[in-house]
């Protein structure tokens, strides 16, 4: 069983890397790679802006929220231009002030879902203004606590890699299991593997093998040729491999269902851009609806820019997850590749 | 030994049946030919027997284990010839064989071996792209044997050969059977299955019409034919007539008396010949 899955593991690799579509992606590695280096600034990456109103008795608050540091550009005179502000950038929220300093009454705009997260912290930071603005104690009801180190601001070019990784990187499975299924198909070679000994399962752990261990390799040379060595080398590896092997066995379980790339495409182009949603909440945070954190690249994406930033946060859940994932995969796409590859004709 | 019983198989799930009711048996070391045109049903049967097609209705056994119960040891001990060479293009015909050897618990045949044994030791290391019809068509018949396999399943095997080429195969074949190798070859060439086959099963619309030995249905269905040339306007035709019936003794009666004959010649009918008789199609 074995000496088979390692037969088949070369074979698999072997036609992988004399197929076009293997200079292609070496191609786009290069292409991610001068982006990194010469298209994305080094500034510092600018998270959700912050826009307000004081609509308050005397304007009190303004004053504060200046001397807070806050941007004078960011505090607004006129409602409607707080709101045409808001409206211009997908990437802020509005905070409007009103009442007086004894019952404070604030109004966001913003455009769409936010993520719990953000919620929490809008309502934290309002709070803390409004007690700091009232002449409160900090320790007035509540206290700041800070549970891990504070960590410095990102670059643009940090936060980029991440996003990179996952969309370009990681699915890098989903689309050549795809060709490859498509080609065997086309050749028949597939046929001649039915009456041989080798089962589905050695099939598809092959292919899967495979994937991930170029999934890695592919992954680990932009970020060696981007980053340099990142903080938890291991950890990376891990992920990125598990990763690269569920979206291999999501795309088996895709392609199964198609002949040909042309009847495919607009299926799996349609699911990698569906794949790709969770980064407007990685680029946006203003916009993280809980539907989007269902997206399986979701928690990929947020927990490799843990493994490439590191910010305390635990990453050992994603990989608890992304192992729960193939175990999953792999069993719906077991008997899916069985069926509709392994077997002719109406059964 | 092989049996077929009682076959039957629909895709469409609508009763409308590729296979009807084929039922035969293949003793060990036989070479018992599937002869049938296009979609008459032979890939069918051929697809079940290896299990590519799962079972719907009927039995197929070997040596009393039903082809529902064999394991994948099961495809240690067969290989298939396909009629259209299903190669990886992008590799060379030594991979080709390797790795498809590699899929085996059984001992296999070097490939550069077998390569020898069909003419191809010198395309060794070209990619399968870069081959023939008939390379490829010869690479497939190779690897069918990789694993020396007891029973063996060949369709069309010299399609696209040339007559050479082909000669090599069949003396491969008949050395197969030497050995002791049951043959299941499927065909509608009727000189291969005349000068390969001990049994032959003529196949049509899903059923079988006659199964024999080839020389024992020359003598059941061959006898007593006439080949008549005659002159038809500017042109010539030919009939071939089965005197053995009534109906056919009377129509040769009739072109012999209205027609203007320029030869006729009694002949022993080719197993072509009778498959269009008890059919009406041809076998191409």
């Amino acid at each position: 069983m074995f000496s088979r899955l390692v037969n088949l593991f070369k074979l698999d690799l072997n036609v992988t890397l004399r197929n076009a579509l293997a200079w292609v992606m070496g191609g786009t590695l290069v292409i991610m790679i001068l982006t990194v280096h010469f298209l994305i600034p080094d500034s510092e990456f600018e998270g959700m802006r912050q826009y307000f109103l004081d609509e308050t008795e005397h304007t009190v608050l303004k004053g504060a929220l200046l001397e807070a540091g806050v941007a004078e550009e960011w505090v607004f005179n006129s409602y409607d231009s707080l709101h045409e502000a808001v409206l211009q950038d997908r990437q802020s929220v509005g905070l409007v002030y009103r009442g007086s300093l004894e019952s404070l009454q604030v109004v966001m705009l913003h455009h769409g879902a936010l993520s719990p997260e953000n919620v929490n912290l809008l309502r934290a930071s309002l709070e803390k203004t409004m007690a700091e603005s009232a002449g409160l104690s900090p320790g007035g009801g509540y206290q700041v606590e800070y549970l891990r180190e504070l960590v410095e601001p990102v670059s643009n070019k940090m936060h980029a890699l991440p996003s990179l990784l996952a969309f370009e990187v990681i699915v890098i499975g989903f689309l050549m299991v795809a060709v490859m299924i498509f080609q065997e198909k086309s050749e028949g070679t597939i046929k001649a593997y039915r009456v041989s000994p080798g089962r589905t399962g050695a099939y598809l752990l092959s292919k899967t093998l495979v994937f991930a261990s170029l999934g890695l390799i592919y992954g680990l040379v932009f970020i060696f040729s981007t980053m340099g060595l990142p903080p938890n080398l291991p950890l990376l590896c891990l992920v990125l491999a598990l990763a690269v092997s569920f979206y291999t066995l999501a795309g088996a379980a895709v392609a199964v269902f198609f002949n040909n790339i042309s009847e495919w495409i607009f299926v799996g182009v349609g699911l990698l851009m569906l794949n790709m949603v969770p980064i407007i909440s990685y680029g946006y945070p203003a916009f993280s609806p809980a539907v989007l954190t269902y997206l399986p690249s979701y928690p990929l994406l947020f927990g490799l820019r843990e493994l490439l930033v590191p910010t305390g946060k635990p990453v050992f859940l994603l990989v608890w997850l992304l192992l729960a994932l193939n175990a999953a995969a792999f069993a719906l796409c077991l008997p899916l590749v069985h069926r509709k590859l392994m077997k002719e004709g109406r059964s | 030994m092989i049996q077929v019983k009682e076959l039957f198989h629909d895709y469409t799930g609508k009763g409308q049946h590729a296979v009807r009711d084929v039922s035969f048996t293949i003793d060990r070391g036989e070479i018992f030919g599937f002869l049938g045109p296009s979609g008459a049903g032979k890939s069918t049967v051929q697809n079940l027997m290896i299990g590519l097609l799962e079972l719907q209705r009927g039995a197929i056994d070997y040596d009393g284990v039903s082809v529902k119960k064999v394991g994948a040891n099961f495809f240690n001990r067969i290989g298939v010839s396909f009629e259209h060479p299903n190669l990886y293009a992008k590799l060379t015909g030594y991979e080709n064989l390797k790795y498809y050897a590699g899929l085996f618990d059984v001992s296999t045949v070097p490939p550069l071996e077998l390569l020898d044994l069909v003419g191809l030791k010198e395309a060794a290391y070209k990619k399968a792209a870069a081959y023939s019809k008939g390379m490829k068509q010869r690479l497939v018949f190779c690897r069918s044997l990789i694993n020396r396999p007891r029973i063996l399943f060949l369709d069309e095997p010299t399609s696209g050969l040339d007559p050479v080429t082909a000669n090599r195969i069949k003396e491969l074949i008949i050395r197969k059977k030497k050995e002791g190798c049951t043959i299941f070859l499927t065909t509608h060439n009727m000189y291969i299955a005349e000068e390969l086959c001990d049994r032959v099963a003529f196949l049509n619309e899903g059923s079988i019409v006659a199964m024999d030995s080839p020389r024992e249905l020359k003598l059941k269905y061959g006898e007593r034919s006439v080949k008549v040339e005659y002159k038809n306007g500017a042109g010539f035709e030919s009939e071939l007539f089965f005197l053995g019936s009534e109906s056919e003794r009377a129509a040769f009666n009739k072109v012999v008396t209205e027609k203007e004959i320029q030869t006729i010649h009694t002949q022993e009918a080719t197993l072509e010949q009778i498959f269009i008789k008890l059919t009406g199609r041809e076998l191409a």
